[in-house]
């Protein structure tokens, strides 16, 4: 009894941590974007089910495992260059017109999704079909593989930001645009880079996701629901919040799992997120101005 | 722009209600004499349209944008379906019972939600949706997930006069006047002092509160009155389809409002209105032919919000103004 409780406690604690590096993925994205240009990005989730649709696409097609992981992202974050500087940037650091217009990017793409990929759920191979002895457990390896890849990306994330002279602009312009402009940063192409990074992180969330979930049209919100939990509560704009709270969030909903429904953990989340934005409507690891 | 501009064409008051009084006549007309098909469609158009003034009255004038406002069409959906199974009480007193209690919610949640601004709010309102469309989801003994509840609504006698549901001449002017009632009602608030503070609240929230009112209190004033307009337009939508589930409280039925004030204008009441029956008949016969209407109706949007985000009233509007500047001459 208790050996089966372990087990089981062991597999969605991994579970957890492994959906938790992919959703930080998109959450990242999410946040980023909105620090930089006050954009609410209703269309994420949709981004991030391109992402995985276009893997599906490209793993039927072609059987080719690497190019799926490579070409949607790719793809997905042209759209996002072409997104941002066409569609969203009259709109930016108005965040009601920019719900609007992701909202309206967020319909096209489901249709579009729709019509090429068609209403049906797919499924895609797992393409590393073996299974590891950890914990006591038989954990599939294409998890961990998803799992160090998306741990992988943050770290190079991380040094991009921090470490390099175009992060340095990133975190300039976040902290105040005008200024940045006046010490000669190229805002604009900057908030361009910077959204498409985003998209691609979500496309990517998407491929490495697709063989682990169902994929559909409509599959984006969810995603999304949860990527703005994980960054409301570790506050807007914060890289270390989105972390930090998508492994704890996922982690906590997968082990509640064990007993609850999936909806229900879900529910649970939701309770946890609105009785910590009511004690600081911040977020954890919030900005303390406005 | 919500004030009407006190000058030229739109000082004249007859002038300016005539097509009004046009449109009303056609829809009383078509009441009367109309296929069954156009009055259920017009039916749909009416009753949609009390959602979209709802949050037209928080968007459009106050400048809370939520984006979960499906949340009280669900609230107000079953609290009708629950009040018509439990009080056994005439369906127009359920009517507003579901009504009402959708706005106490909307209060209790307000609480909640309206000391957070701009993207919070947002956010916080999309949450609040989720949650009670995952409740609705999960509940299904009370709210019969996504299969629903089906209802029968008992015609009313008052004297001689019986009044059914089910006769669609008496429907359509039943949802008539609810629709008409609703947007005189919401006329009258934009128009007194108190929609003249929503509005600044809109403009510059923080001017409205140096000037010393409680924006507080003005915007909960305003998220209360429009969870009452949604309350009452999805306890009609559910009298009118016989039918409530959980999927009423779905996201899209959130961004419906959105889409169709953005096109008809916010911020113009006869804005949203119209946009409702633009969107509602284009779907309906754009929906037969092609499955993909969403591309159409998001390439619109973007199209409206780069051009013309004041919608077509405030399109038209604009239009009419400079031509009045025109015909006046110089100063």
């Amino acid at each position: 009894m208790v050996e089966m409780f372990l087990s089981k406690l062991a597999f969605s604690l991994l579970n957890g941590a492994v959906w938790g590096l992919i959703v930080s993925l998109i959450a990242l994205g999410l946040t980023l974007i909105f620090g930089l240009m006050g954009i609410i990005n209703i269309a994420h989730g949709d981004l991030y089910m391109f992402g995985a649709f276009l893997s599906w696409y490209i793993i039927n097609y072609t059987g080719n495992y690497w190019l799926s992981y490579l070409v949607p992202p790719l793809l997905i974050g042209l759209l996002g260059l072409f997104l941002e500087k066409e569609v969203l940037r009259p709109f930016e650091d108005r965040p009601e017109y920019t719900v609007i217009a992701t909202i309206a990017i967020g319909y096209i793409l489901q249709h579009i999704a729709l019509a090429i990929f068609g209403g049906s759920t797919q499924v895609v191979r797992n393409p590393v079909p073996a299974s590891l002895h950890l914990f006591g457990i038989e954990y599939p390896v294409y998890r961990l593989f998803a799992a160090s890849a998306s741990l992988l990306l943050l770290t190079v994330l991380w040094l991009i930001l921090y470490r390099t002279t175009f992060g340095l602009w990133i975190r300039a312009t976040m902290q105040d645009k005008e200024i940045a402009e006046t010490s000669g940063i190229p805002v604009n192409r900057v908030c361009m880079v910077t959204f498409a990074l985003g998209c691609f992180l979500s496309a990517l969330g998407g491929s490495l996701a697709a063989p682990i979930v169902q994929i559909s049209y409509l599959m984006g919100f969810d995603v999304l629901v949860l990527a703005f939990i994980v960054v409301v509560v570790g506050g807007l704009g914060s890289l270390k919040g989105a972390l930090v709270t998508s492994l704890l969030i996922s982690i906590l909903e997968n082990v509640l799992s064990i007993y609850l429904t999936p909806l229900e953990s879900r529910l649970f989340s939701l309770a946890l997120m609105v009785a910590i934005l009511v004690k600081k409507p911040t977020g954890i690891f919030g900005r303390q101005t406005e | 722009m919500p004030q009407s501009s006190n000058e030229g064409f739109f000082f004249n008051r007859k002038i300016r209600v005539l097509p009004y009084l046009f449109t009303l006549a056609l829809l009383v007309f078509l009441g009367v004499i109309g296929p069954i098909h156009i009055k259920t469609l017009i039916m749909e158009i009416m009753i949609w349209s009390i959602y979209a003034l709802a949050f037209d009255l928080l968007f459009g004038y106050t400048g809370l944008f939520s984006y979960g406002q499906a949340l009280y069409f669900g609230v107000g959906a079953y609290s009708f379906v629950f009040s018509l199974r439990h009080l056994s009480m005439n369906f127009i007193i359920c009517l507003f019972a579901a009504s009402f209690l959708t706005s106490v919610l909307a209060a209790l949640l307000g609480l909640l939600i309206i000391k957070t601004k701009g993207a919070y709010f947002v956010i916080l309102t999309i949450i609040f949706n989720v949650i009670f469309y995952l409740l609705a989801m999960d509940l299904t003994w009370l709210t019969g997930g996504e299969d629903g509840i089906s209802i029968e609504i008992p015609p009313i006698t008052i004297g001689k006069l019986c009044l059914s549901l089910n006769n669609p001449t008496t429907s359509y002017f039943f949802y008539l006047f609810f629709s008409l009632a609703t947007l005189v009602f919401l006329k009258r608030i934009v128009d007194s002092p108190v929609g003249r503070v929503l509005f600044s609240i809109k403009v510059n929230e923080e001017r409205a509160e140096y000037i010393g009112y409680n924006i507080y209190a003005y915007k909960m004033f305003s998220y209360v009155m429009s969870g009452f307009f949604c309350g009452l337009s999805g306890a009609l939508y559910t009298s009118w389809a016989r039918y409530a589930s959980a999927s009423y409280f779905s996201i899209i039925i959130s961004g419906e409002p959105i889409v169709w004030s953005l096109i008809g204008g916010p911020g113009t009441l006869i804005g949203p209105v119209i946009g409702t029956a633009i969107i509602i008949v284009l779907l309906d016969y754009l929906s037969f032919y092609w499955k993909y209407y969403l591309i159409l109706i998001g390439t619109l949007m973007l199209v409206v919000l780069r051009f013309s985000p004041r919608g077509i009233v405030g399109f038209l509007k604009e239009r009419i103004e400079v031509k009045l500047d025109d015909c006046r001459g110089p100063p």
